[in-house]
């Protein structure tokens, strides 16, 4: 294996793949780009959920599941942007794991336990490693439950009902179905990766990783950037921290909020509405994450993130 | 109970602008795939539905399910009904929501007399 998880080796052998090993770049644009494509499925799933309220009764299980991979899947995402050890991947691990330092009583504990030290340094780097190379089986593993759910009640539709007695073969139509979807998305995929392998990326985590001059801009990946904008729209850095967890606990409890009958958006203009309002919000938080903390964007930020939380609140009263 | 009346008067299309634009845009959707409103509710997100279904006559059961497949089949391959069969649908003719209301009053009236529900779902 080329790449060596160690402080003064780490930037340089993955340059050193990319430049020196037979195909190594391809490999390397290819699981870089392809994060950010498996969080694009990954989104488009979860979105697609929302707008069929796919969560619903009897398909809770399914759901909470989901969640869990979502979380396992962001916390891999995370951690796999440490081992190259560029600006980024050292200052980000550094601003974030700090978070944790908001809990009070264990907080400093937790952050020096999670860094294996007082810095981002070689035990953080060693650890992120083996870790986000784990992971990925956990959320296999979940993702088989996750089938083995759905496979209890079956799809969902667009119209939301369920039919036992009458479905369509996988083998047959859905697989060709899907086929065009897979490739269309390797054809959008493949741009990204031999045309515009860095776009998606941060120039700063080609410069090695320097713990004395700090980042000017740290920013997260682009699937981040959303949780990203939440955390500095409550001007208390524990509160900020503690608005985190809310976005998933609201997932989470979802399946749970008194239902209506009629699940479907399609049949339900105002559900319909808020959810395509949810989107925008979303798509304007992602924005937000990436600018500094300052006026106007801090208040276009608060705003945001009151009308994301406002969904869940909303939700349960439409039905 | 008062408050729900309440609510129920002002969300009364007849009265409501919003309401009435509301109920004119899911009847039109209703109409493009022929289906009535009642038609929606899923016995397998709520066993009080599969209840009712059950205690329907068949007739009802078999033209609500004949409607299901229709609209299921037009919806895989996206299209709709022709106008001239839209215009004869009759999206909210209730067939289920008296039935159910029953299911829910008598599942009510069980609870408060400390019986165990008719029936359980199974977790997961």
């Amino acid at each position: 294996m080329h790449y060596t998880p160690h402080v003064d080796l780490a930037f340089n052998s993955v340059e050193q793949i990319m430049r020196d090993v037979e195909g190594g770049w391809l490999l390397r644009y290819m699981h870089a780009n392809g994060a950010s494509m498996f969080l694009i499925v990954v989104y488009l799933h979860l979105f697609r959920g929302l707008c069929h309220a796919s969560y619903n009764s009897p398909r809770e299980f399914i759901w909470c599941i989901g969640v869990v991979i979502l979380l396992l899947i962001i916390v891999t995402a995370f951690i796999g942007y440490v081992p190259p050890w560029g600006q980024m991947s050292f200052w980000g691990a550094t601003v974030i794991i700090s978070l944790a330092s908001a809990i009070p009583v264990v907080g400093d504990t937790i952050v020096t336990w999670l860094w294996g030290g007082f810095s981002v340094d070689y035990a953080t780097l060693n650890r992120f490693f083996s870790l986000h190379h784990l992971l990925p089986f956990l959320f296999v593993g979940a993702s088989l439950l996750h089938l083995a759910a759905l496979h209890q009640y079956g799809s969902i539709n667009p119209l939301g009902y369920i039919q036992r007695w009458i479905k369509l073969l996988l083998t047959l139509i859905f697989y060709v179905k899907d086929l065009l979807g897979w490739v269309a998305f390797a054809i959008f995929s493949s741009i990204f990766i031999f045309y515009a392998p860095n776009v998606l990326g941060h120039p700063d985590n080609y410069k090695p990783a320097n713990p004395i001059p700090t980042t000017p801009h740290i920013v997260p990946e682009w699937y981040f950037l959303p949780i990203h904008a939440i955390l500095p729209s409550i001007l208390d850095k524990a509160g900020g921290v503690a608005a985190i967890a809310p976005i998933f606990i609201c997932l989470l409890a979802l399946p749970f909020f008194k239902s209506m009958y009629v699940r479907n958006s399609s049949f339900r203009p105002i559900h319909q509405g808020i959810f395509w309002l949810l989107l925008a919000d979303r798509l304007l938080l992602g924005w937000i994450g990436c600018q500094p903390v300052e006026a106007p964007f801090v208040t276009i930020g608060q705003i945001s993130s009151f009308v994301f939380f406002l969904f869940f609140a909303i939700t349960p009263i439409l039905g | 109970m008062a408050t729900s009346k309440l609510v129920k008067a002002i969300l009364d299309p007849k009265t409501n602008w919003f309401a009435a634009v509301h109920k004119k845009t899911i009847e039109t959707r209703l109409r493009k795939y022929g289906l009535r409103y009642d038609d929606l509710y899923d016995p397998m997100e709520s066993l009080d539905i599969k209840e009712a279904l059950n205690r329907l006559p068949r007739e009802i059961v078999d033209a609500r399910n004949q409607r299901l497949l229709r609209a299921m089949d037009l919806s895989m391959k996206h299209e709709y009904l022709s106008p001239e069969l839209q215009a004869q649908q009759t999206p909210f003719r209730s067939y289920l929501s008296d039935m159910l209301a029953l299911v829910e009053r008598e599942k009510a009236e069980r609870q408060a007399l400390g019986a165990l529900p008719l029936q359980q779902r199974t977790i997961p």
